[in-house]
């Protein structure tokens, strides 16, 4: 033992090699031979990079060492008391930002009337759900989303494969711009597709027939096709993001060995990267298909005019269309669907909750990079037309249209700035864009760390009650934008109005951080579930609280996606819209409500404006994250 | 949030104004209560200086004039006045959760005629806003009661791409839709939504009966709700019809090929109302920004807009083009009690 | 089972050579072990000759076959050339059995059903882990992975097996347990292995030659005995243990075999004679390595005089370490370790006595 503690000191003070630590550090620490044998004296069992989840970190509040009153101090971080207490703010939280909506929701649903008028408690709202009319819009529903998260999927690991671990040429930038469909508002995509595949007049039916000669229109973005046509516009790159960093993150020693087994490229693909990837990708087909049933914009502007109706467009209806408004009926629906949603989920727990599929371990390996030779130029050509079809078409006619005075015209005397003038002299878009920016800053920050608490909790540890917690967090993903937004209006009103939330910024604030923490929670948790657990021991071995090892280990290696959910949430806040125009008050107004006015009124040429706007933030944003990535990567 | 006293005084004030409205509406005006009545009128904006400040909750999202109201207000009277927009249900669903719990936050609720009424029977959160000296200015289709006031109206007409249909060709009358030369050709707002689909809807089941519109489901109506881009749409000749069009985009959408155009059985409209909410914190305020609403200035500013002009006032500046299709007869508009029944059908109709 | 040769194998990247101008030839059924610090090219030395990295000079053959060669552009890769290997961190595939893991090579190669069931389950009883055929990977302990590890690279019976640092990431007690059984199993099979390690104690025990590199390159190629003993240069004589290393000029050189040369030398303060490899001309300075283990220490008082070096000094520190003592010792103004046996009597003054065959001259 004498020599361990000689060996310690000699590892440096761990206060202060935390407080610098970079990942390396960890991986330096972690690699030396001393470190095991010095682990293994404090643990019965042998020290191995054995990754079952059952004997792990059952009580990672116990620290050994414990020599001096800092030591003393950190052990009382540590210990069930605080532990205890932390996961109780913990579910406080949760259960304020979800549960308490949708209480209000619930009650909602089974009252004839909204929350604050006399009326009775009935069933009505459930008995119109279960109609047959509305059993057909459910299939239709189900269906539209299974048909673009599955082409989507396949695109999206496609898109990671080339790009994350290939010698693909301009692979940074081109993972920038892959990603980019993902940030443009719906609306202003679905725009330009119509305006690219309408049957009478689109530029692309114009194309056919000018190469092909004949008169007819193949391309109708008015139907099923065109619907799930927008919708992958957002789901690919979507998943993308998620799944991206999960390639890259692999340690490649698992691939190599299947080479040297003599299996060909493909064949480690197929047995080994993809298996050992399921984690993330389930959970990023799972999320996907879960916005596909409760997408609105797409089957609003592509889908009506066809006749095809989906649940959301439904639930939108009953409350906007009706007078008086639906309520119960709205309610009643939405929690139908998060039932059904919900039983997808655990499925997926069960299945994949167990196999703990570790792929990151202490070692610092920088993952290889496949050379394609000449097929590197055909991958290179592949993602090139994947973002010429996606981005490059409806965004150059963006660009193009915002020059003119209307979209769509390109007339020599129609060229103007007027809408460029009138977008960035608007006093209401500059304090629309502060109040978003200000939003979108704290709120990711703030839903990232939950997050990631959350997901540490669920994934790392087997406390009890974090199946709750983990279920609490994800409640509000599976409940349609629309009824949530009023779920938040209802709470937050009636609050005793002594808490100063309902009419001030902080209204906005909670809600992004509610709708956008299931997001955090799936990011990071597939980030740690590939993280083997030497790695968090060895800072614990080394006297670092609970705190610390959070801070220093789990995020710092989880950092890449860490980013990339801050990214994906940041974007949601700038976008979401159904909370926002119920919860905003004046001088809180956010840019999504800005927008919304610009296009009731008339004014899609400003929205366009924003639209490029938001579009240049999310290169810049992107750039710095992946520079910020790469050294971190490098250094791994 | 307020003292006592001051409760106090502006339901003093409230109070007063709503006699002083019993007494203006007499038939009988007789001059001393005339004087009296441009007294009390004139504690009020005092009253409404005091206060400062007023707080508007539109279901009009970005109504122009709303701007045009904010800095007359600023500079007339120093009064800063806060909107906050949003769709027709939603600001309904505000202002009815604020009142239940407690939450007097805002003045003045300006929404569509369908809503407002139904706010009145059914969510119970207005006060009577006490005659207003304009009042009696205001056309016959559209007099105030004692909780809402007009303020202006939307109309609908059809628009038509003026490239692909010639002037004779153009229909003259609403029935002309029906005409199979365009079937499939008609780019419309969704029947079944409020809005100007709906209003449309109604108001030609109203005039015309069942059939015409059964007539028109075979004509394979195409809905699309982005009104913007429908507009745009029609304009790039995707379709040559599109309807109902408010008059609102023909000042926006001068240089394009399109044309607004009235048939002769007049123009389908939908209003729009102020009404005062209960415990509103600026109740003299308030008052005083409907009365302003309906004056001349705002009017014009209305009617600039493309919008229809409550108040029988002569105009001036208006485009010329907008003022002539201002003048179009009026269709008819939805009645509150019978919107839903009507969507239902139309539901029904256009599957 | 084959060879290996590498002939003036490098790998650069840009200006930095990793690996430069290697020449091996590995035999039929033999051991060796590229051995040296970290950053020495050990490893890129091993993963070139798996195929997992292309060198950019030279030529590899494994057998009768040209694998790679840098000037003809050829280059196998490493799924094709049919060779085990087990990884440092074992990658044993967490989302497969035990049994799943090792059958997956035979898999690959279309071997059928009932050969795979037959075959593996040999290769784990070789390795000693026929119980835990069906056990998921994600249970076992480290040594158990690494077993299972070497069974997966040995099922298919590959011409060469690889293995890159395999022990270090188990304790001390379970690595020489490891090492020993592993020798054992290879000499059994005779299966040509390429093993690659930094630690030179674990090199000695296992290997049948080692071939000691630093920053890129081969300093020498021996069995244990004569790289420990006879090291080509101070680089590779430092990297074991820790030598004395005691100037000195030439006298005389006498030859007494095929590269072994007796020396004349005088330091300061003594003079003696040790061997050499190669032939020194009269006045060249050498460094005479001198192993701790091969001090005789006298007490000064007994004139005991055996040994062809003598020195005189004082013990100014010793330690104990189980069987042995190690022992610093002052002499003239620099110090020298000794390793005694722990029971052997120990004064202050001393005399050192080394015999000369335990000197070895290096060039200095």
């Amino acid at each position: 033992m004498e020599r361990s503690w000689q060996e310690k000191a000699e590892c440096a003070n761990p206060a202060r090699s935390f407080a610098s630590a970079k990942p390396t550090g960890a991986e330096k620490f972690c690699a030396r031979p001393s470190l095991i044998e010095l682990a293994e004296n404090l643990y019965p069992q042998q020290v191995n990079m054995a990754i079952s989840a059952d004997e792990r970190v059952k009580d990672p509040g116990r620290v050994p060492f414990a020599a001096g009153l800092r030591a003393r101090l950190r052990v009382l971080e540590g210990t069930a008391a605080s532990r205890t207490a932390g996961v109780a703010l913990l579910v406080v939280i949760l259960a304020f930002l979800s549960i308490y909506p949708l209480s209000m929701l619930l009650y909602g649903s089974l009252h004839s009337t909204p929350p604050g008028m006399a009326g009775v408690f009935n069933l009505d709202g459930y008995q119109a759900v279960l109609t047959r009319q509305n059993l057909v819009m459910l299939l239709n529903t189900v269906g539209i989303s299974l048909a673009k998260t599955i082409p989507s999927l396949v695109i999206a690991v496609l898109l990671a494969w080339i790009l994350a671990r290939t010698d693909t040429p301009f692979r940074g930038a081109l993972e920038v711009l892959v990603t980019l469909p993902f940030f443009i508002p719906p609306i202003l995509t679905a725009m330009a597709w119509g305006m690219l595949g309408n049957p009478q007049v689109g530029l692309l039916n114009q194309l056919y027939q000018w190469a092909t000669g004949s008169s007819n229109s193949p391309i109708n973005v008015y139907s099923y096709g065109g619907v799930i046509w927008h919708m992958m516009q957002y789901s690919i790159p979507f998943m993308f993001l998620l799944i991206v960093d999960a390639f890259r993150a692999m340690d490649p020693s698992l691939e190599e060995a299947a080479r040297m087994c003599g299996a060909s490229r493909w064949r480690t693909f197929r047995t080994v990267t993809l298996l050992l990837i399921l984690p993330a990708l389930s959970s990023a087909a799972i999320l996907s298909f879960i916005r596909g049933i409760e997408n609105f914009e797409s089957p609003l502007f592509f889908g009506s005019p066809a006749g095809i109706r989906v649940i959301t467009t439904d639930i939108y209806d009953s409350i906007n269309q009706r007078s008086p408004p639906q309520y119960q009926y709205a309610t009643a629906v939405s929690f139908v669907i998060m039932a059904l949603l919900l039983l997808i989920v655990l499925l997926q727990w069960k299945l994949l909750r167990g196999r703990n599929f570790t792929t990151v371990s202490g070692k610092g390996y920088s993952p290889t990079v496949m050379k394609l030779g000449k097929w590197r130029w055909a991958t290179f050509a592949f993602c090139v037309l994947f973002f010429a079809v996606t981005v490059v078409l409806p965004v150059g006619q963006l660009l193009i249209g915002s020059f003119f005075k209307f979209f769509g015209f390109y007339q020599w005397d129609m060229l103007t700035l007027e809408h460029y003038r009138a977008v960035f002299g608007s006093s209401e878009f500059w304090r629309g864009f502060g109040n978003t920016m200000l939003l979108g800053l704290a709120g990711a920050s703030l839903t990232m760390v939950l997050g990631g608490v959350v997901a540490y909790i669920s994934v790392r540890t087997k406390w009890r009650g974090r199946m709750l917690i983990d279920v609490m967090a994800w409640l509000p993903w599976m409940m349609p934008g629309i009824v949530l937004g009023v779920g938040f209006l209802w709470g937050f009103a009636l609050l005793p109005h002594a808490i100063p939330i309902y009419g001030t910024i902080w209204a906005l604030l909670l809600a992004y951080i509610s709708l956008g923490t299931p997001l955090s929670v799936q990011v990071m948790s597939s980030a740690y579930s590939q993280l083997s657990y030497d790695i968090e021991e060895c800072s614990r071995v080394h006297g670092a609280s609970w705190l610390q090892t959070m801070r220093h280990i789990m995020i710092a290696l989880a950092w890449p996606s860490f980013a990339v959910g801050w990214v994906l949430v940041f974007f949601g806040i700038m976008r979401e819209l159904s909370a926002s125009v119920l919860l905003y008050s004046v001088g809180s107004e956010v840019l999504s409500v800005v927008l919304l006015k610009l296009w009731t009124n008339g004014n899609a040429e400003q929205v366009s404006v924003i639209g490029l706007m938001m579009i240049v933030l999310v290169v810049l944003f992107r750039w710095v994250q992946l520079k910020v990535i790469k050294a971190r990567i490098s250094t791994l | 949030m307020t003292s006592g006293n001051d409760q106090a005084e502006r339901r003093w004030i409230t109070r007063r104004a709503a006699l002083l409205g019993l007494a203006a509406g007499s038939v009988v005006f007789s001059a001393p209560e005339a004087a009296r009545a441009e007294d009390e009128w004139g504690k009020l904006v005092a009253a409404a200086r005091n206060e400062g400040h007023v707080v508007l909750y539109s279901a009009f999202v970005g109504l122009a004039a709303h701007q045009n109201l904010k800095k007359d207000l600023e500079a007339a009277y120093g009064i800063t006045v806060d909107i906050l927009e949003a769709r027709a249900s939603e600001v309904r669903e505000r202002i009815r959760i604020e009142q239940a719990a407690g939450r007097f936050a805002v003045d003045v609720s300006e929404n569509g005629r369908t809503t407002t009424t139904l706010q009145i029977e059914q969510d119970h959160v207005f006060d009577p806003h006490g005659m207003l000296p304009s009042a009696g200015r205001l056309k016959a289709e559209f007099r105030a009661d004692d909780i809402r006031v007009p303020v202006f109206a939307i109309v609908y007409g059809i628009l038509a791409n003026t490239r692909l249909v010639k002037p004779d060709d153009e229909p003259k009358s609403w029935l002309d839709l029906a005409d199979p030369r365009w079937k499939g050709k008609i780019l419309s707002d969704d029947f079944r939504a409020l809005g100007g689909g709906g209003v449309l809807f109604y108001v030609l089941e109203d005039h015309y009966g069942r059939d015409v519109l059964e007539k028109l489901a075979k004509q394979d109506l195409k809905f699309s709700r982005e009104i913007p881009a429908n507009e745009r749409r029609i304009a790039r000749g995707e379709y040559p019809l599109y309807v109902p069009v408010s008059l609102t985009s023909v000042p926006e959408l001068k240089g394009l090929p399109v044309k607004f155009l009235a048939p002769r059985e007049g123009l389908p409209f939908i209003g729009y109302d102020l009404a005062l909410l209960k415990n509103a914190p600026n109740p003299n305020a308030a008052r005083l920004l409907m009365e302003y609403c309906i004056g001349q200035k705002m009017q014009q500013a209305y009617a600039n807009l493309g919008l229809l002009p409550v108040t029988a006032d002569p105009l001036s500046g208006v485009d010329p083009a907008v003022a002539e299709l201002g003048k179009s007869k009026l269709l008819g508009t939805t009645d509150p009690a019978r919107m839903d029944q009507l969507l239902a059908l139309a539901r029904q109709i256009y599957p | 089972m084959s060879n290996v040769v590498l002939e003036k194998v490098s790998r650069n990247f840009g200006k930095f050579s990793a690996v430069s101008g290697v020449d091996l030839r590995v035999n039929e059924g033999e051991f060796v072990t590229l051995l040296g610090p970290s950053g020495c090219g050990k490893t890129t030395t091993l993963r070139m000759v798996a195929g997992l990295e292309q060198n950019t000079g030279g030529r590899i053959s494994i057998g009768d076959r040209v694998v790679s060669d840098a000037e003809r552009g050829l280059f196998v890769p490493a799924e094709r050339r049919a060779l085990g290997m087990v990884f440092q961190s074992y990658a044993i595939w967490p989302h497969m059995t035990v049994f799943d893991n090792v059958a997956y090579p035979l898999r690959v190669r279309r071997t059928p059903r009932p050969d795979i069931r037959a075959r593996v389950l040999e290769a784990l009883r070789l390795v000693e882990m026929g119980d835990y055929a069906d056990r998921p990977a994600p249970a076992l302990s480290g040594g158990q992975q690494q077993r299972v590890a070497i069974a997966r690279a040995l099922v298919f019976e590959p011409a060469l097996l690889l293995l890159d640092e395999p022990l270090s990431n188990l304790d001390a007690r379970l690595r020489a347990q490891m090492g020993a059984e592993f020798r054992a199993l290879q000499k059994r099979l005779q299966i040509t292995s390429l093993y690659v390690t930094h630690d030179q104690e674990e090199a000695m025990a296992l290997s049948d030659r080692i071939v000691v590199m630093q920053a890129g390159r081969v300093l020498q190629i021996g069995t244990p005995e004569e790289i420990y003993q006879r090291p080509l240069s101070q680089a590779v004589a430092t990297f074991f243990g820790s030598p004395n290393l005691l100037p000195a000029t030439v006298v005389a050189c006498a030859r007494l075999g095929e590269s072994q040369f007796e020396l004349s030398v005088r330091g300061s303060g003594w003079a003696g004679v040790c061997r050499a490899r190669e032939a020194a001309v009269k006045d060249a300075t050498v460094l005479v390595m001198v192993r701790p283990e091969n001090i005789r220490l006298v007490d000064r008082a007994s004139r005991d005089t055996g040994g062809s070096i003598i020195l005189s000094g004082r013990v100014i520190d010793s330690s104990f370490h189980g069987a042995r003592r190690s022992v610093t010792i002052d002499v003239g103004g620099s110090l020298m370790k000794a390793d005694l046996p722990a029971m052997a009597p120990l004064s202050e003054l001393v005399t050192l006595n080394i015999d000369e065959r335990t000197a070895w001259a290096l060039a200095s």
